[in-house]
Parts: structure tokens; C-alpha cells; sequence
């Protein structure tokens, strides 16, 4: 018996395998398109109806219900559909992260506390079967960020197209910090009151500390035109200290948003909060601090036995209905596709549909520097777009094409090609019954 | 042999004054017993729980109450106490507790700790545990971990225990509980009824099977099963021919009486999830059970209405953590902090400044529990929707904290009501000590008065409730003829302010209590009190009947340190040093310890200087405690 | 002042055991979904205690009966969630890779505040599931969320089928093999413990039988040990129990339904069943049916070749499907996720629909009892501001039994019901979490993974 469960197991997967790679591959395309007859959702400048959309070379060209098509353009109609300008999720393990469990696919946490020096671009898959998933969902750029640790390290904004990290690489980088929580870090956190205080002040000693080096080595490096001896922490920091690189600071309860607030206040550097988790509670706070916010996943549980059930729902909402700058993430690796619900949530529980687009399009191009690029469908910008059947927040709206630096990409991921290969699979059900034990 | 000796001798023949007596410790640990019988001589009796005090004598004779009236005859041979100050009730009995049991050995591990990294479990074929890894030890005996000579023992004695029904520590099934007397010098004597009861928790192996609630409750429900059909094997084994010899598990065999109904099965339920899932196991299986350690009854009081499982309460109570408390810890700290010399007045020492928090404090709690349910309904709106910025930066009431410490008020008051709650509602109830520290017990006794619960009621669930319980009221629970003579002697009515036990009378045996409160002896502080009121040579006079006791102590400062001799024409030990000395306004303590052929006796000093003069007592170790006056015969040089 | 009415209610209903509590009431005017029997427009509900009574347009009313006015809002059954581990306080008893016996109905936990966050995404019914630490775990419970009930054994949902954890791949070996050193280490050798338990159960059963045959002879012989492990095991092969099995690979997944087919047991649904899709014809076939994630993947190997396309291929295969949450966040939000299925793989409003409400309701043997809105059916309702599979609907309200259980417009933020009284100020939680599935395991790993 034992013959036949592995011939059929062997059965199985050679199949399969085969199914997988008897698929042709489509290939992006490159060159110049008119979308035509499209419902335009610019974002920065209203809806425009029954518009072209020209992209030529990676870039927008021309956008308005009066423009003429080009002779050596791929027309694509779009009668019906909408187009939108790509999302872009303001946090994910995206690149970094193949699979959960299994830590040798897992490149976001260096062992150190102080690890600034670190740079995700670096270890960034462009061949992640992960991305294909994510952008055929209309997400074209996601940042992707180290975790774990006091500095994790950098940050950087990718699009979701191109074979190496140069091709993908967005324009902007940020420094990820942990800032010191005097939280639990979850409903199984172990440690005592005591323990989490004790933690927390010593990583905020640690902060300073290191803050005050940073501060030190920044001084003794320019006195010395650079000669200040190696110290790649240090170093990767100066530029964070001097205001020329903004600083990704990670928190989440009340009293420590006021407290990264007072200390960003303190440092005078140029930051953003991401998490946030308890910003409704001191939104106003934040709103003077003038600090802009990326917060998520929406989709997540109140911080509180005592809040709310829908509490992270209208976290978003509440920021930015009072005056905070909020941009969305999802915070994940595998279902950065679900950004479009997340913002879905966000927008039904208070923010409104505008908001929340704009919240996942130009919100984070402007909080990143890069809103003359992406984020919106104006002339001049990069060609990161899709076209949908409607609301793309809507589960039951279907993306129909989709551009990324101007490529054309087709809407394929391993999980689409095995639904066309498994939905009437072939062979089918065997005539015979199942081989049994005896 | 020195004269202080012979002084001392002197004493013990002297009847004991008891109004003014200072005694460090109980009478019968170090000290031969005299005699077998005691009279407490017109005593405020009050017999049994809602009786009157009534003015009666009580003859005690080899460890029974011989006789309890008015105007009778003092046996020659009694070693007489005049109570007629004092009030008499019977001793407690204690529903539940670990009292005078050892931790198992070698079971350092907590609950959860797997074999990972360490030693390999044995496991047998079907991948279970030994019972005794597992936790299921329901052959265990008290015994084989009961120590005679464990502080508990004490402790709970002088909290007016003489009696406690004990429990084996353990996991699932620890074990069989037994009766014990809190006085006695071995096993033997203590250990009055064994394996009376089975005791269970929620408790799982830690590491091995069981080791979750859902597997310690399918790990019962197979015991009891099969204890059930060995019970029927035994039966037919005895009564009919043809069958093959039982053989037994030693679980399934140990838990027969349980099916038998002979048993009850004692479970331990703290919480209210705990209680419930007890009764459930009892209505479906059906065992004689009672439920103990319980501290959230309340939610269930209706299953506990027939009485059919009875209910010994936790004397355990949740402490109040709330911020305002905190802060009143907090503001108490800083009215102790610095005393410097630079402050005006008398130096409030730290004690006095609790206290005065203390009734602070008792006014916010009434503050609190009235305040009004505006808050609550703010919050409880959709409203609260709205951001609340800054809220946690201006020091503004903020509703949703209200909110939190309203909930939290109400559920620390259903705690400290549910015995009041239980006992108004006609629900039997007796108390166990297993998870209260000696010292919350009569503070949480008296919280639950404070909360409702009658001294008469708190009374019977600590006497005949359990006496019931155990099946021992024949003997125990109340102050009569041909009982057990386990009597508490308080100086006031039970469960008063201030009313402290002065002898605790277990089986016979007495044991004697200082009433006193100690003070707050801080060694040698002399620099914050002015030293120079003591520093310098005294003479001093110690009246004990007929006769006077003279000599001379010595103060001197050295470095901010009080140090003093005592030199006296009885001391031939050798020391004449003084320790702990203590200066606090006027008032002067310290002792002094010599050696008397061998034992230690300490003398305790407390005068209060009167400028050039002085008075005070002086308490010699079990002796009694004197009279003592004196004056100053020079200045510090 | 609130809270107060509000817990001496509570109060008042704990342990009235034998009867749960139900209600009256009329829901006027709403769009109906009624998942078997199509969408009704302008629709009323009427409910008497606890029950459906009426369904139609201006149904009359009986005098003082509580009126909800649901125009232009949409009707749905209470949403069925077959797979989730709220409301019990132990998910795994991880000490053997066979714990049939152990029922997580006995540790149903009435205070645990997701019962009221799942009423809050109108989920009245959920499958509270020991966990996939073991091969075969534990029995499971299917609750009704009566939240604000005191007493556990109202949770129980009655009349529901007895149902159990088996579990395949990687978990119990990882649990056993790699953690506690013993069978199973491999896929291998999860066959050979779940037969090795049929092989016992049946030999058990044997020997009881014999014993009652015996018996009638001679009354007084001895009868042999009982064993509730194999006497589960037994309940099983009797087809008193429906298998719910945690599967991932379609090689499992096939390896048990053999398993099943040697032993005469036909009853099983496939929990989360990430690659069911490539086996949907076995399945359907096989006549087992399937819960699955809307699109969870890659969160170890053996979820790496899913696709969130499967709830699609199985149901057009013909598997009866449901989508589950596992999860005390994502149950707020099943209808949420049963939407995915309309991007992925087109499913109609229905279909889709039905992976949450009647599908789930077959799974657990309750489909005559709830999921869809019919006469005689208990009153289980959720009542949405806009099309529940639309990313703007909102629930509103949510009805166990003709009891509001959730009300929007009373929503208070503190719905705790055990308080403890040492806690001085509202805890803080990160959002770090741990695989509810394997909850109870920590004891093994230092790590959620």
C-alpha cells in the first residue's frame, strides 16, 4: 500500500510541477499607450470622464478627454473603467520576506539592537513570488522596511517592477526607529508591569544615549572633514541627525506618541510617525507637532479591552479629520494586496472614499518627497497606474490593466495561474475508487 | 547563683497581673507545662456564634472544656487566669489551608515548563505520564509531608486557629486532606483525622499530560469511570464466584471512596470559570463535592442555595491597585521622606502619617462609590469617538479613566461583599485560609464586615460551619462541656477594632500573646532626636513586689549613635550593654539581654523622661512587666 | 448607572440553563438576504421567541413587540464562523499527538470580549476548535454568541453535530516530532499515529463489546479499563462525530481521506485546506467539504503554493465551502472576507454569501437550525447599513435567538464583563500576536512560528 500512496503523491507533484512550468511566461511591455474613453480618478485634480490617458516611456504624457491619440501608441480602451493613479502601502516586509515561518526567507531583522547601518534595498527579491500577488491588486510601491530593534535599519520605496533593486528602487529612503514602548507587546507578552516599565526606560536611556553619540561622532567627523574613525552605526545616523534623512519612528501608545513627539521636538529631526496605533487619542497633538503619520494595518484589533470593537478602524479617520497628515500601510509581507481594503475600512469608518484614496496615492508621495513622480495621474509623472471596473476598494471590482514605470504588466501571479490551471483540472476526478490500506 | 536569678525565681511564683503583662512570645514553646488544668475566671463567654457574652468561668482539664458556669470551685491544681476583662470564644477552625505542609520535592518547575532542553519525562506506551509526574496523586497522604515544626503552624495559631482541616500541595489530584490540631509537639499529636476528604484543582501537569483544564477535566472523567467500575469489580469480587481478582491502579483504588459517596471531593475554584466548571464536572458525574477557595461565589450564589455542595470561602481579598491609592502610597512616602533637622515641629514619624492617609483615604472610597454616572454615560455614547487630544496633557478629569475606576470600584466591592452578599442570602458558607497571608486575615475579616458581613456570621463560617463541614461539631466550634478546650481569649469582642487575642487555648494548651503594639524601633537614629536629653548617667529604681531592684545605666553618643550600659549589683553575666535604643519625642525604649543559666532573657525598657526624671515599666522576658522610675545623677561630658 | 442595569441583566440570566434566553421582535422594511431562498425587497422579519415566524411585506405584528426599522439596510442570517478558537480558555492540550477526549466545551470562557467584537461583524455562531498542536486534538464546540450570559454551558449550541480536531503536516510535527521528540516527525508518520488511534479504537470497541456480551452470561465479570481516548475514537468510526481536519497539502489531504475510506468514516470537513483546490474533485467526490482562509498564504512552506482563488475552485467544483477566520480580529470581518471571493474567482452575491452563512452551518450540522433566513429557523440576524459583501457596509446590529446582542447606536467602549479589580489602569496591547491555532504551545517554542 505504501507504493501506491507514494506513486500517487509522486503523481501529484510532478504534475503539478509540470502544469507550472509548461506555462508560457507574458512578458511586460514598454512603449507608448492610449488609454482611451476612461473615467480618470487624478486624485489631485478631480475626475475627469471619458478621457485618454497617453504614456510614453515611463511617463504620463497627456491626460484629458481632449487628447489625441499618437500613431505609434497601443490603444487600450477603457470604456467603462476607471483609472487610478497605483497604490502605494507606507509599510511592508515586501522583498524581505518569503515565508513566514521559515527564517532563512526572512531578511528584515539583523541580530543587534543597533543596526542603522542596514539597508533593505540590499536584500530586497525583485524575484519574490510575492510581489506579482501583490501588484495585480493595483499596489505599484510599497515601502519596505526592516523591523526589530532599537535602529533596524533603512527603509526604502520600491515599485513592483524590475529585476534588481536599482530597477525597483522608488527614490526615497528613510531610517527606521523603534521607538522605546512602555507597552506590552502583545496579549502574550509575559512581563510584568514592573518588567515593561523597567525595559522601556532603558531602551529610552539607550536612545539618548546613542543619540548623543551620534551627536558626538557627526561633530568630531566634520572637524575632521571626515576623518572620524569607522563606525558604520554612528555613521549611518549623521544624515538622520543633520535633517537630511527622515527618520521612520515606530510607536504606538498614547504616552509614547507624546513622548517620540517631545523627543523629535528635541532632536529636530525630520520625522514620521508610523504605527500610531493609539493616535486618535492625542490626534490634536499631533496635528500642531505638524509630524505626518503612516498608520496600519486598519484592519487590526482595538489596543484596548476597553476601546471600542472598530477602534482601529476609525484610527485613520480621526487622525486626519483633525488635521494630521495620514498616509496607510498594511504592514505585511504576503497580503499587501489587502491595502486597498485596509484603506476600504478606513474610509467606511470616518475618513470617507477621497481621504483613503488619497491616503494610499498622494499622501505618501508627498510625505516621501516623491509626489512629483507618483501618487497622482497628472502630466510628467511616472506611468504607475491601473484600470478597474470601479471602486477599487470594492472587493468585487476587477483591476483590468495595470502600469508600473510605464511597463505594461500583465495581471498574472502564481495564485491567478493556478486558478486557471486547477479550476477544471485535468485529468479530473479518478474513475477508480481511492486505493485503500489493504 | 547571681541574685537576679534568684529575683527571677521569685517571680515566677507570683500569680500574673495580667492588665499590665508585655510578653514576646507564647508561654508553652519554651516553658514547661505545670499543670493540666486552667481556669479562666469570669470571663465574658460568648458559647457559640450568636450567643451573648455571658460572664461564666471555664475549668479546662487535659485538653477538654470540664466545665463552663458561674460560682463554682477552682480546682486547687488550676493555673488560675483572671479573664473577667477578657472575652472568650470558641477557637477557629480552618475549612481549607496547606497549614504545616512542605513543598513536594523537586517540584521547583511552574506550570507550563516543558522537558525542552531538559531531562527527557518518562512516557509510557500510550504516551501518558507516571501518575506522580502528572499530577494525579489522590493516594497521597498529608502526613507524608506535614511538618510538626513549621512556622505556619504558629502563624495561624495566633490568629485564633486551632484547628485547620489540611490539604497535600500538588497538581490535579494532590491528594487526601486530614484534620489537624494546631498544637502539639509530633505527627501523632497533631494529626487528629486523616484522609478525610479528596482534594482536586484546575491544575494541570505542567510539560506532560494533563496539562490543560480540557485535559485535567477528560483526565476526570476516565478516573472516575473507571474508579467507578472498580468499585463494581470489588463488589463482585466479594460476592460471587468466578470472577478474576481485581487489580487495582493506585488512582482508580484511592478514588473509590469517592464513588462511594463516602468522600467528598474538595475542589479547589477560586474564580468564578473555576466554580462553574467544578459543578458541571459534580452534576455530571455526580460526586459528593464541595467547593473551596472560592472567591467570586457570588456569580453562582443560586447553586449554593441547597446546600447540597457546600462552599468555604477564600479569606482572600483583591487589593486595591488603583491609581488613587498609588498616590496615596506615594504622598505617604514623601510625608515620611526627609526628616531633616531643619523642619519645625515634632518629626512625624512614619507610622502616624499612614495612618492619617488611611482616613483619607477611606473618605475617597466613599467618594468614589457615589459619584455621579455622568461620566459613565459620556462614555458609554458613540461619542467617545471623537479624538481626545490632549486629554493626558492637562490634568482634567478624563471620563474613560472614570469610567475604568468605576468598574474597577464596583468589582473589588462585589469581592469584599460576597460573604456578607452570601451569608444575608442564607448560603452556608465556612472560610479557608489556603490562599490568604496571615497577615491580610484579619484585616480581610474585617474588610467584610465593614462590607456586610455580620461578626456573628463571620463567626460560624470560622467555627461551626466548619466544625459541620468536617464532621467534627461533636467536638469543636463552640465553648462547652466536653469539648475540645480550643478557646481564644480576646481583649475585646472578636472582630473589634483593636481587639487582640491575648491566649489562644489549643486542645489544652495555652499560649499567651503581647496585645501591645510594638513601636516602630528604628536602631540608633539618634542624630533626628535630640540625645542630648538621654546622654549622661541615671539611677534607677525597679519596683517588684515587695522589694526594690537599684542600679545605674550609662547613655553616651558617639558619631550619631546612642549607645548605654547598665550596671547593677544582680547582673553577674558579664554584658552590661544596652541595644536598641530608641529615642522618639520623650519617650525612651531598649533592652538588655543577659544570660540566666543558660537562657536568654531580655528586658524591655520603656520610659518616658521627665527632665531630670524618669518613669516607665520594664518587662521581664515571661516574668511580668514592672514598674520603674529614676533621675539623672550627671551630665554628658 | 448604565453599567449597573446592565450587569444586574446579566445577572438575573445566568443559569438558566436548560432554556437560553430568546426574544421577540420585528424587523420592518429591510432588504432581506435570505441566502437559500434569494434577496426580498422592502421585506419584514418577524421573530417570536427566538424563532423566525414571518417573512413578508407588512407583516403584522403582535401589540408592544420591539420594532427595528431596517429600511435600507440589508438583512442577512447571523454569520457562521467554522473555524476560531474565541471563547475557550485552552486551545491545545499538546502533551500527545492523541487527545481525543479532551473537549474544549468544557473550557468555554463567557468573559472573552472577542465573543462581543465577532457579534460586532454580525457572527452569532462560531466552531470553537481545540487547536492543530496534535493529530487528532480535541472535541470542538459550536457556540452561539450570547455574549453577556454568564453561564458557560449556555454558549453550547444546541442540538449542534459533536465534532473533532484532527490535524496534518506541519504543526503536530513540529509539536511532537521535532518538539517532544515522538511520532509523528513526518507526513509519514501522521498517517501512521491517526490509523494506529482508528486501529486502537476499533480493538477498544471490540473489547467492549465482548464484555456486553459476556455480561449477559455471567454478571459479575470483570469489565475491562475505560478509556475515553478510544472510546472517542470509537464515536468516531461510529459516525457519531464530523472529523474537522487543519490540512494544508493536498498529499495530506488525500492521505486521509484513504485513511477515512479504509475505516468506513465519511463525515469530515477540511479546515483551512490551502491546497483543497488541487483536490477538488477528490473532495467533492469523497463528499467532504471544506473551510478555508479567504487568502491567507505563505506564512510557512506549506501554505506557500495557495492561491486565494481556491474558496472559487472548490465551490465550482462542487465542495460544499465555507471561509473562516481563525482569528479574533478577522471574525469582525468575515463578510469582508467571504467579498475576496468576488475578486477572486467571480463568485455571485449568493454563492458568496453562503460561504459564511449556510455552507459553515452544513459543516457543523446546524444548517437546519441557522444560516439563511427561513420560517422556522432560529433568529439569528445581522442587519448591515449597506450590502454586507460591499467595503462600505457597517453592521449594525447583530440578534442571537431574537436578542439585540450588538447595537450599533448602543455601543458602549468597555464591554468587559470580568473586571479584574487589581487593574488599575486600561492595559495597552501591542499588536504582537501568536498563531491562535497553536495556542497553548508556547510552552515548546520561543517563538510564534
Amino acid at each position: 500500500m505504501k507504493k501506491n500512496i507514494f506513486a500517487i503523491s509522486c503523481f501529484i507533484l510532478l504534475t503539478s510541477a509540470l502544469g507550472l512550468q509548461a506555462q508560457q511566461v507574458e512578458k511586460s511591455t514598454y512603449g507608448t499607450f492610449a488609454l482611451t474613453h476612461a473615467s480618470v480618478e487624478t486624485v489631485t485634480k478631480g475626475r475627469l470622464e471619458n478621457a485618454t490617458v497617453i504614456i510614453r516611456n515611463g511617463i504620463i504624457e497627456a491626460v484629458g478627454p481632449d487628447v489625441a491619440v499618437p500613431a505609434d501608441a497601443q490603444v487600450i480602451d477603457c470604456k467603462d473603467l476607471i483609472i487610478y493613479p497605483g497604490m502605494i502601502d507606507g509599510g511592508t516586509r515586501l522583498g524581505l520576506q518569503e515565508i513566514e515561518s521559515i527564517s532563512v526567507t526572512q531578511d528584515y531583522d539583523e541580530i543587534g539592537e543597533l543596526t542603522p547601518e542596514m539597508d533593505a534595498l540590499t536584500a530586497v527579491n525583485p524575484n519574490s513570488v510575492l510581489i506579482p500577488v501583490t501588484r495585480v491588486s493595483g499596489v505599484t510601491s510599497v515601502i519596505t522596511s526592516p523591523s526589530g530593534g532599537l535602529f533596524p535599519g533603512t527603509a526604502a520605496l520600491i515599485n513592483l517592477q524590475g529585476y534588481t533593486p536599482e530597477q525597483m528602487y522608488g527614490g526615497f529612503k528613510a531610517m527606521t526607529i523603534n521607538f522605546p514602548s512602555s507597552g506590552k507587546r502583545g496579549r502574550y507578552d509575559k512581563r510584568s508591569e514592573e518588567e515593561v516599565k523597567k525595559d522601556g526606560d532603558k531602551a529610552v536611556k539607550k536612545l539618548n544615549d546613542t543619540w548623543d553619540r551620534v551627536r558626538t561622532y557627526a561633530a568630531i567627523d566634520s572637524a575632521t572633514a571626515g576623518k572620524a574613525a569607522y563606525n558604520p552605526e554612528l555613521a549611518a545616523l549623521v544624515p538622520v541627525l543633520k535633517g537630511e534623512m527622515t527618520a521612520f519612528i515606530e510607536v504606538n501608545k498614547e504616552d509614547d506618541i507624546l513622548a517620540a513627539l517631545r523627543w523629535i521636538k528635541k532632536q529636530k529631526i525630520k520625522a514620521v510617525l508610523t504605527g500610531v496605533a493609539e493616535g486618535w487619542r492625542v490626534a490634536d497633538s499631533i496635528a500642531l507637532a505638524g509630524i505626518p503619520v503612516i498608520t496600519g494595518p486598519v484592519l487590526a484589533m482595538p489596543t484596548r479591552d476597553t476601546d471600542h470593537y472598530d477602534q482601529a478602524y476609525k484610527n485613520a479617520g480621526l487622525m486626519q479629520k483633525a488635521g494630521v497628515k495620514v498616509a496607510l500601510r498594511t504592514g505585511e509581507a504576503e497580503n499587501v494586496r489587502n491595502l486597498p481594503f485596509n484603506a476600504g475600512f478606513a474610509a467606511a469608518y470616518g475618513m470617507g472614499r477621497d481621504e483613503a484614496l488619497r491616503a494610499v496615492t498622494i499622501i505618501p508621495a508627498e510625505i516621501f518627497g516623491v509626489a512629483d513622480k507618483v501618487g497622482s495621474i497628472e502630466v510628467g509623472k511616472k506611468a504607475n497606474l491601473f484600470v478597474s471596473t470601479g471602486d477599487p476598494f470594492e472587493p468585487a471590482t476587477a483591476i483590468k490593466h495595470l502600469f508600473i514605470d510605464g511597463w505594461n504588466i500583465p495581471l498574472e501571479s502564481r495564485q491567478t495561474l493556478l486558478y486557471e490551471e486547477f479550476l477544471q483540472r485535468t485529468p479530473g476526478v479518478s474513475a477508480q475508487p481511492l486505493p485503500g490500506k489493504s | 547563683m547571681s541574685r537576679l536569678f534568684l529575683f527571677c525565681v521569685f517571680l515566677l511564683s507570683l500569680p500574673i497581673a495580667p492588665c499590665s503583662l508585655l510578653l514576646a512570645q507564647p508561654v508553652a514553646d519554651d516553658l514547661p507545662q505545670i499543670t493540666g488544668c486552667i481556669a479562666l475566671i469570669n470571663a465574658k463567654v460568648v458559647s457559640a456564634p450568636g450567643k451573648a457574652p455571658l460572664v461564666s468561668t471555664v475549668i479546662i482539664r487535659d485538653g477538654l472544656i470540664t466545665q463552663v458556669g458561674v460560682n463554682m470551685k477552682i480546682p486547687a491544681d488550676a493555673y488560675r487566669i483572671a479573664a473577667d476583662s477578657f472575652y472568650v470564644y470558641p477557637a477557629f477552625i480552618d475549612a481549607f489551608s496547606s497549614t504545616g505542609i512542605k513543598e513536594p520535592e523537586g517540584e521547583g518547575g511552574q506550570q507550563g515548563q516543558g522537558n525542552r532542553g531538559g531531562q527527557k519525562q518518562s512516557f509510557d506506551a500510550e504516551g501518558n505520564l507516571p501518575l506522580e509526574d502528572a499530577g494525579i496523586t489522590p493516594y497521597k497522604r498529608v502526613r507524608a509531608t506535614f511538618d510538626p515544626g513549621d512556622k505556619s503552624i504558629a502563624d495561624w495559631r495566633a490568629q485564633g486557629f486551632a484547628i485547620s482541616h489540611v490539604v497535600p500541595k500538588g497538581k490535579m489530584i494532590p491528594g487526601m486532606g486530614s484534620i489537624i490540631v494546631l498544637s502539639g509537639k509530633n505527627a501523632d499529636q497533631m494529626l487528629w483525622k486523616e484522609d478525610v476528604s479528596m482534594y482536586s484543582q484546575w491544575t494541570g501537569a505542567g510539560g506532560g499530560y494533563p496539562q490543560t483544564v480540557i485535559g485535567v477535566m477528560a483526565k476526570w472523567r476516565e478516573l472516575y469511570h473507571n474508579a467507578t467500575l472498580a468499585v463494581a469489580h470489588e463488589a463482585s469480587y466479594t460476592n460471587a464466584t468466578l470472577v478474576s481478582r481485581p487489580i487495582y491502579n493506585q488512582a482508580h483504588q484511592a478514588l473509590m471512596p469517592v464513588v462511594k459517596k463516602e468522600m467528598s471531593l474538595w475542589f479547589r475554584a477560586p474564580k468564578m470559570k473555576d466554580i462553574s466548571r467544578a459543578l458541571t464536572m459534580q452534576s455530571d458525574l455526580g460526586m459528593k463535592m464541595v467547593i473551596t477557595d472560592a472567591e467570586e461565589a457570588w456569580y453562582m450564589e443560586d447553586k449554593f442555595k441547597s446546600g447540597a455542595v457546600p462552599l468555604v470561602l477564600s479569606l482572600d481579598l483583591p487589593e486595591d491597585k488603583s491609581e488613587k491609592k498609588a498616590k496615596e502610597a506615594e504622598g505617604a512616602k514623601e510625608a515620611k521622606g526627609p526628616e531633616g533637622p531643619g523642619q519645625d515641629g515634632p518629626g512625624q514619624p512614619g507610622p502616624k502619617a499612614v495612618k492619617a492617609e488611611g482616613v483619607k483615604e477611606a473618605e475617597g472610597a466613599d467618594a468614589s462609590a457615589t459619584s455621579t454616572p455622568l461620566s459613565t454615560s459620556t462614555l458609554s455614547s458613540r461619542d467617545s469617538t471623537q479624538t481626545k487630544a490632549i486629554a493626558v496633557d492637562t490634568s482634567k478629569i478624563d471620563p474613560e479613566k472614570e469610567a475604568f475606576e468605576k468598574k474597577r470600584a464596583e468589582s473589588l466591592k462585589a469581592h469584599q461583599d460576597q460573604a456578607g452578599i452570601l451569608a444575608k442570602d442564607g448560603i452556608a458558607f465556612s472560610f479557608g485560609t489556603m490562599s490568604v497571608k496571615t497577615g491580610d486575615f484579619s484585616k480581610n475579616i474585617s474588610t467584610m464586615i465593614e462590607h456586610g458581613l455580620s461578626a456573628e456570621k463571620a463567626l460560624s463560617a470560622l467555627t461551626t460551619q466548619p466544625a459541620r463541614l468536617l464532621g467534627i461539631e461533636k467536638y469543636c466550634g463552640t465553648v462547652e462541656a466536653g469539648k475540645m478546650a480550643n478557646i481564644i481569649v480576646s481583649t475585646k469582642p472578636m472582630f473589634e477594632k483593636d481587639a487582640s487575642i491575648k491566649y489562644m487555648i489549643v486542645e489544652g494548651n495555652l499560649y499567651e500573646y503581647e496585645t501591645k503594639e510594638k513601636k516602630d524601633k528604628r536602631k540608633g537614629k539618634s542624630d533626628e532626636a535630640p540625645a542630648g536629653i538621654l546622654t549622661g548617667k541615671w539611677s534607677y529604681a525597679i519596683e517588684v513586689p515587695d522589694q526594690k531592684r537599684e542600679g545605674t545605666f550609662e547613655f553616651t553618643s558617639e558619631g550619631g549613635e546612642l549607645k548605654g550600659t547598665m550596671t547593677s549589683e544582680d547582673n553577674a553575666s558579664g554584658n552590661d550593654q544596652l541595644a536598641d535604643i530608641v529615642i522618639d519625642g520623650t519617650s525612651v525604649s531598649f533592652t538588655f539581654d543577659f544570660d540566666m543559666g543558660g537562657q536568654m532573657i531580655q528586658l524591655e525598657f520603656d520610659l518616658t523622661l521627665k527632665g531630670e526624671t524618669f518613669d516607665g515599666t520594664v518587662s521581664v522576658g515571661d516574668f511580668g512587666t514592672f514598674p520603674i522610675t529614676g533621675n539623672r545623677t550627671s551630665k554628658p561630658n | 448607572m448604565k453599567h449597573t442595569l446592565c450587569l444586574l441583566f446579566l445577572l438575573s440570566t445566568f443559569f438558566l440553563k436548560a432554556q437560553a434566553p430568546v426574544g421577540d421582535l420585528i424587523i420592518r422594511n429591510g432588504t432581506v438576504l435570505t441566502i437559500t431562498k434569494g434577496s426580498l425587497d422592502k421585506t419584514d422579519i418577524l421573530v417570536q421567541k427566538g424563532k423566525i415566524t414571518g417573512i413578508g411585506k407588512q407583516l403584522k405584528a403582535p401589540a408592544g413587540i420591539r420594532e427595528i426599522d431596517a429600511t435600507g439596510q440589508f438583512v442577512m442570517p447571523g454569520i457562521i464562523d467554522a473555524h476560531s478558537h474565541i471563547a475557550i480558555d485552552a486551545v491545545n492540550e499538546a502533551t500527545n499527538p492523541i487527545t481525543p477526549e479532551v473537549k474544549v466545551g468544557d473550557a468555554i470562557d463567557p468573559f472573552d470580549l472577542s465573543i462581543y467584537r465577532a457579534l460586532a461583524g454580525g457572527v452569532t455562531t462560531s466552531h470553537a476548535m481545540h487547536g492543530s498542536a496534535n493529530a487528532i486534538g480535541g472535541q470542538c464546540q459550536t457556540i452561539k454568541h450570547r455574549y453577556g450570559v454568564l453561564d458557560p454551558s449556555a454558549y453550547k449550541f444546541e442540538g449542534a453535530a459533536r465534532t473533532i480536531k484532527f490535524a496534518l503536516g506541519e504543526n503536530p510535527i513540529r509539536v511532537h516530532g521535532e518538539g517532544r521528540g515522538v511520532q509523528p516527525r513526518t507526513r509519514m508518520g501522521v498517517e501512521h499515529v491517526i490509523r494506529d488511534a482508528f486501529e486502537k479504537g476499533l480493538a477498544y470497541k471490540e473489547k467492549w463489546a465482548t464484555y456486553e456480551a459476556d455480561k449477559k452470561k455471567n454478571p459479575d465479570i470483570a469489565p475491562p479499563l475505560y478509556n475515553e481516548r478510544y472510546q472517542t475514537m470509537a464515536d468516531i468510526l461510529d459516525g457519531k462525530i464530523i472529523i474537522q481536519c487543519h490540512s494544508y497539502r493536498a498529499d495530506e489531504i488525500l492521505m486521509l481521506m484513504r485513511v477515512l475510506n479504509d475505516y468506513g468514516v465519511r463525515r469530515i470537513t477540511f479546515q483551512h485546506v490551502n491546497e483543497g483546490f488541487k483536490v477538488a474533485p477528490e473532495l467533492a467526490a469523497f463528499g467532504a467539504m471544506a473551510s478555508v482562509f479567504s487568502d491567507w498564504w505563505a506564512y510557512k512552506f506549506e501554505v506557500y503554493y495557495s492561491t486565494a482563488y481556491n474558496a472559487a475552485i472548490l465551490t465550482r467544483n462542487g465542495v460544499v465551502t465555507s471561509i473562516n477566520s481563525d482569528s479574533g480580529e478577522l471574525i469582525r470581518h468575515l463578510f469582508h472576507e467571504a467579498a475576496k471571493t468576488q475578486r477572486y474567482g467571480n463568485l455571485s452575491d449568493d454563492e458568496a454569501l453562503a460561504l459564511i452563512t449556510i455552507n459553515p452551518a452544513r459543516q457543523l450540522g446546524i444548517d437546519t437550525k441557522v444560516g439563511s433566513i427561513e420560517i422556522g429557523k432560529d433568529a439569528d440576524l445581522a442587519i448591515f447599513s449597506a450590502h454586507p459583501l460591499s467595503i462600505y457596509a457597517i453592521p449594525q446590529l447583530t440578534i442571537v435567538d431574537g436578542i439585540v446582542r450588538f447595537d450599533l447606536a448602543h455601543d458602549p467602549a468597555d464591554m468587559r464583563l470580568d473586571i479584574d479589580p487589581e487593574e488599575a489602569t486600561p492595559t495597552y496591547y501591542g499588536q504582537e500576536d501568536v498563531d491562535g491555532c497553536m495556542r497553548d504551545t508556547e510552552f515548546m517554542f520561543s517563538h510564534r512560528h
